[in-house]
């Protein structure tokens, strides 16, 4: 198993390195470059535009962007005697503006080294903001799966024993029609509900003050807050598991081992939840990967309506802004998120069912 | 043995029909005894007609203008005329579903939002299905180095929450209807070209494949000419539930202002101010998400139908 893991983790690099490429391309295919967003002033001079380019080398060729984004530029110029002024390069100049003098030695570490460049706007380091903001997208997540899981489940295995009855037919129905909502517009409508019109749940953020630390996670406060955003991301967990539950329940439900249990007079709830669910578990991992990378995407809509302080907000907020160095880090860690999805649910499936071997 | 009568020979072929049925005919005899199916599809034929007729219907039949701002008629709500002191002779303009925050006609606008949100999931849905399927005959017939390539790319696409991707390519490209087509058309085709590259697979070792390549067909010839009419169905069976599906997406990056961007009216970026109408006007935040609803509703409804319908492992 520790080989297959260090396998899957192997084989995801060259697919990190595809969407870093991509997403570095579309990037500088931008009309106005990168730093369309910087130099849009129209107070500024042609010089200084030249020089904002100049600081974050949207002037060198696309590879050797490409490359000082991955790896950092300190290795690129540096300085070898101390005086500030970049004296050895390699890849870059020396002198990139041609004004006679070195350049200043590079700064930047490179993603490589957990280094994302600073944003535009609050030149703060993009990996800090981003470690602020995964608490929070943790915190929604974690808790959506778990609705999910915890609602989905049980309608799942309860449609499935009352094949045909009116549970089923509700349940199935139900499935489709919130399949088909668009999650946007069903959080506001509970918003509109529960926190405009009955005001019994607010309406946004992680806690009441916006500033400050919000109180612990158990706070009855923070639980209130975390209600609605939670079942409007929830809702489509529920409606697929329910359904993935349904399927693997009705596969299980007439196992010779199940008429067995029967036999031996188990209540039936032993049978359904002890014998049969347990089995019926097992395709349900393999959806794992795929819910992860759902509630990713239903985050950056969920904590737009709610305010609240996740990831996606913050990359919806830096694609609106433009603020690049932000977006880039913020697909990036989508997509390792992505993988290591995928990759647990394949191996919480070998570990579930012995009889699956991995290669 | 004596020659059969006619009207043996009539027995004989009264016998036989429904044999030689083809697996459309059947779909269709099947299509037509499911009746959610057929209601479904009623409902999303009207909810397109209306949208396709949408200038024919608010210019002869409701005579408003859908692009007309009036701010002292802003909130309207529903049958609402506007209030008007000057002509108090002729009666006022009636607001069937009232009026937005700046005063426009809200079903006038719900109508052509239905034209862009539609017609972006419809084209958006053949240019993926397309693209999905000529690549999965390709990679599944080659096989090899270009099976190896088109792979790596797959996963690395399907690697990237499709919303974040949507995302870059929005903060780069100003989007509009045609740039979101083009867009889910070249990242939406992962799906379908894994089934048909997974079909092309197994048919490329059947007899008549073989056959045609032993005649001397070219590699274009069998692909084209014999392996796609027997996985395009793979394909149009995908369609509905395909364009519901960018329905939705499409909403979603319209509501948060990266889509099709106002005053173009689309059912996703007619909700972006959503939360500020709570107090003035509810039917402006129902009105747009229940017509989404419904239609994905129904386009989720026409899939399943025709996938079953199509099912040649389900019996009548």
């Amino acid at each position: 198993m520790i080989k297959y893991t260090i396998r899957r983790l192997i084989q995801a690099v060259p697919i990190l390195f595809g969407i870093s490429i991509l997403s570095f391309l579309l990037m500088t295919a931008s009309p106005g470059g990168p730093t369309a967003a910087l130099t849009l002033s129209p107070n500024m001079s042609a010089r200084q535009r030249e020089a904002v380019a100049q600081r974050l080398g949207v002037n060198d060729p696309v590879p050797v962007q490409y490359l000082r984004w991955l790896t950092g530029d300190d290795w690129m110029r540096r300085d070898t005697d101390g005086d500030g002024i970049a004296d050895t390069s390699i890849i870059l100049p020396l002198d990139a503006d041609g004004d006679g003098e070195a350049e200043p030695p590079g700064n930047r570490k490179g993603v490589l080294r957990g280094d994302f460049g600073n944003s535009f706007f609050s030149n703060r380091p993009v990996i800090e903001q981003i470690k602020d903001r995964i608490p929070a997208t943790l915190e929604l997540g974690v808790s959506s799966l778990i609705v999910g899981l915890l609602f989905g489940v049980p309608i799942g295995i309860i449609s499935a024993v009352g094949r045909g009855g009116i549970f089923d037919n509700v349940s199935r129905v139900g499935a489709v029609i919130f399949n088909a909502v668009p999650v946007f517009w069903l959080g506001l409508i509970l918003i509109l509900v529960f926190g405009s019109m009955l005001d019994l749940l607010p309406m946004g953020n992680r806690c009441p003050n916006r500033i400050g630390a919000c109180p612990p996670l158990y706070d009855p406060i923070r639980i209130k807050h975390l209600i609605l955003p939670t079942f409007t991301l929830a809702t489509g967990l529920i409606a697929v598991y329910s359904r993935y539950m349904r399927a693997a329940m009705l596969d299980v439900i007439n196992e010779d081992y199940m008429r067995t249990a029967k036999a031996k007079g188990l209540s039936n709830r032993a049978i359904w939840f002890k014998h049969g669910a347990r089995n019926a578990f097992i395709p349900l991992a393999t959806f794992l990967g795929p819910a992860l990378a759902g509630l990713l995407s239903g985050a950056v809509v969920t904590e737009r309506i709610f305010a609240w302080p996740g990831m996606g907000r913050l990359a919806v907020d830096a694609v609106v802004a433009q603020d690049f160095p932000v977006v880039m880090a913020t697909v990036i860690f989508g997509a390792i998120a992505t993988i290591l999805g995928y990759l647990l649910s394949d191996i919480l499936y070998a570990w579930i069912d012995p009889r699956i071997r991995l290669h | 043995m004596a020659a059969q009568t006619d009207a043996q020979v009539a027995r004989l072929e009264s016998d036989n029909r429904g044999v030689g049925i083809s697996l459309t005919q059947l779909a269709f005899r099947r299509l037509k005894r499911d009746r959610l199916t057929l209601v479904a599809i009623g409902i999303f034929m009207t909810l397109a007609l209306l949208s396709l007729f949408a200038p024919v219907i608010s210019n002869q039949i409701l005579h408003v203008d859908y692009t007309r701002t009036n701010v002292p008629n802003k909130f309207l709500g529903i049958w609402e005329r506007e209030k008007n002191e000057s002509n108090s002779g002729t009666l006022n303009q009636l607001h069937v579903l009232g009026t937005d925050d700046i005063g426009r006609d809200h079903l006038a606008r719900l109508l052509y939002a239905g034209r862009i949100s539609l017609g972006i999931g419809f084209m958006g849905a053949i240019l993926s299905l397309t693209i999905g399927l000529a690549i999965g005959i390709i990679t599944g017939y080659h096989g090899g180095i270009i099976d190896d390539i088109f792979n790596w790319v797959i996963t690395t696409l399907d690697s990237i929450p499709q919303l974040f991707l949507l995302l870059i390519i929005a903060a780069v490209l100003q989007p509009g209807p045609t740039t979101l087509v083009l867009v889910f058309g070249f990242l939406g085709w992962t799906g379908t070209t894994r089934l048909i590259r997974g079909e092309t697979f197994s048919l490329r070792e059947r007899e008549y494949i073989i056959s045609a390549r032993a005649v001397g067909a070219s590699s274009w010839r069998v692909m084209f000419a014999h392996i796609a009419p027997n996985v395009i169905s793979i394909a149009v069976i995908t369609l509905a539930i395909t364009i519901g599906n960018l329905i939705l997406v499409e909403s979603a990056l319209s509501f948060l202002g990266l889509g099709v961007e106002p005053p173009t009216p689309t059912w996703g970026n007619m909700l972006t101010k959503a939360q500020s109408f709570f107090t003035s006007g509810i039917h402006l935040v129902i009105a747009p998400g229940v017509l989404i609803t419904t239609t994905v509703l129904c386009l989720y409804i026409i899939g399943d139908g025709i996938r079953d319908a199509f099912d040649p492992t389900l019996k009548d």
